[in-house]
């Protein structure tokens, strides 16, 4: 199976998504990157944007919040803050975020990058997930398509945990 | 008779508060359940958050990054405190408070500063007296409603700038590691410097892998974008989140473990005692069946 890549979408609560595709379209921060089967070994930040994993006809469409990408012999490992699907998007929540952030970036002006930056963050993560509801509310099959991703969220390959396992023990 | 009464409603109050210990075992069960998962679930980022840190200390001059800093002179600290906002969970909050106060008396003539930064309101309230120039008090309001990885993000922020910034030394974080139902211990782990979280990596943020080791991860070329710096600046901060979430993760464990235990011995408790009630109910009921077969008995003799 090394024609094919292996995608796994990992936010601090669970894996989201461990499973084999084609390609997967994703936000990086010098641009948006898709990547394919034989891609080089690359770490990259992510953007908050919508992530999106194609196996044959099935997509997979997340709405990712900042993160880190790692690419290497096909395993394409995603560590991001948060990873929704349609399902789980709340629009008018979603919406709220994104006006707060609006005003508070405009009452802001110029005083704290680092506040600056997280409305920021908030904003652009709200904005995809809205983006990935819009796009996939009316679209039935890729909503099916979905729901027939997130049945793989135990790994269909075999899972190499015992390698790093140990490593995070307190001591 | 007065005293039957009395114990027919000692014995409904003792089985009503065993119903209420008995369902609060059943949710704390359930509770523990999945925060034990949740505990789990953590481990794949922790891991990968662990590998890409790895990768970049071998290749970059990690040392250089504000958050790698590890000052020689520890005088700025930050002890965050995870207790429970409820009580009837047996010794759980106390223990915490304990090793709280026993940290604070052994440590605190070297420090110059002391920040108590308190998660759950039993540690806090119980802590109310605890005092001193050095020490300065706070308390994260709602902690336990809010999702774990939120909770996390927000003590950490503040945490990560002042040690960026200089202002703080050493963060270190007191919690309950969850080992079974019974066994919980009280940790206390250091979270910043980082070098505590990068287990092979010594004191200057150089790595202490051998060369093979080193040969070995250096063997595939990665491409860093948009820069290793960069890769650093996103990844750091969630190390220390990570790390913090965890201990709020075994910690609510523990809590639910805890009080599953305590709620248990509550309930056998009511159970033995029902028992106990009922036996005595009996012989009082008995007892004066007696008597007034005896007061008929002789008043019959009378006549």
């Amino acid at each position: 199976m090394s024609d094919r890549l292996i995608v796994k979408i990992i936010t601090p609560e669970k894996v989201v998504f461990y499973h084999e595709a084609d390609s997967i379209l994703l936000p990086g921060t010098l641009g948006e990157m898709e990547v394919l089967p034989g891609h080089v070994a690359i770490f990259s930040t992510i953007e908050p944007g919508s992530v999106i994993a194609r196996d044959g006809k099935r997509t997979l469409n997340v709405a990712c919040g900042t993160g880190l990408l790692e690419v290497k012999d096909n395993m394409v490992s995603l560590l991001v803050d948060s990873a929704v699907g349609c399902s789980e998007i709340d629009p008018e929540a979603a919406r709220r975020l994104i006006e707060e952030a609006e005003d508070k970036l405009k009452n802001l002006e110029n005083e704290d990058a680092e506040t600056r930056y997280a409305f920021e963050t908030q904003l652009a993560t709200a904005k995809a997930r809205i983006e990935v509801f819009e796009k996939n509310k009316d679209n039935k099959d890729d909503y099916e398509a979905q729901e027939g991703f997130s049945r793989y969220e135990m790994p269909p390959v075999e899972k190499k945990t015992a390698e790093s396992g140990g490593t995070t023990d307190n001591p | 008779m007065a005293n039957l009464k009395q114990i027919r409603k000692h014995i409904d109050s003792v089985k009503n508060t065993g119903k209420i210990t008995g369902a609060m075992k059943m949710v704390a069960v359930s509770k523990l359940r999945k925060s034990q998962a949740a505990v789990v679930a953590t481990r794949p980022y922790v891991d990968g958050l662990i590998n890409v840190i790895e990768h970049l200390i071998v290749k970059t001059d990690a040392s250089q990054h504000p958050l790698l800093r590890n000052p020689a002179e520890k005088k700025r600290i930050s002890l965050i405190v995870i207790s429970g906002d409820k009580g009837l969970c047996g010794a759980y909050n106390h223990n915490i408070v304990k090793s709280a106060r026993r940290f604070i008396d052994e440590r605190i003539d070297k420090y110059d500063h002391l920040d108590l930064i308190f998660v759950g309101r039993k540690a806090y309230e119980a802590m109310r007296r605890v005092e001193g120039p050095k020490i300065r008090k706070a308390l994260v309001e709602g902690a336990w409603e809010k999702p774990t990885s939120e909770l996390a993000r927000q003590i950490t922020k503040e945490m990560c700038e002042r040690f960026e910034a200089d202002e703080m030394d050493e963060v270190f974080v007191l919690y309950t590691v969850f080992k079974s139902a019974i066994a919980q211990s009280v940790v206390l782990d250091a979270v910043l410097p980082l070098q505590s979280i990068i287990t092979n990596c010594d004191a200057e943020g150089h790595s202490l892998l051998s060369e093979d080791e080193k040969a070995s991860l250096d063997s595939t070329s990665y491409i860093y974008e948009p820069s290793n710096h960069e890769i650093l600046d996103v990844i750091l901060p969630r190390a220390v989140m990570i790390h913090v979430q965890r201990s709020l993760l075994e910690s609510s464990a523990s809590e639910h473990g805890a009080r599953m235990t305590a709620m248990d011995n509550a309930s056998k408790n009511a159970t033995e005692m029902i028992s106990k009630l009922t036996l005595q109910y009996n012989r009082a009921r008995q007892a004066a069946i007696t008597t007034e077969l005896i007061e008929v008995v002789s008043g019959a003799e009378a006549l």
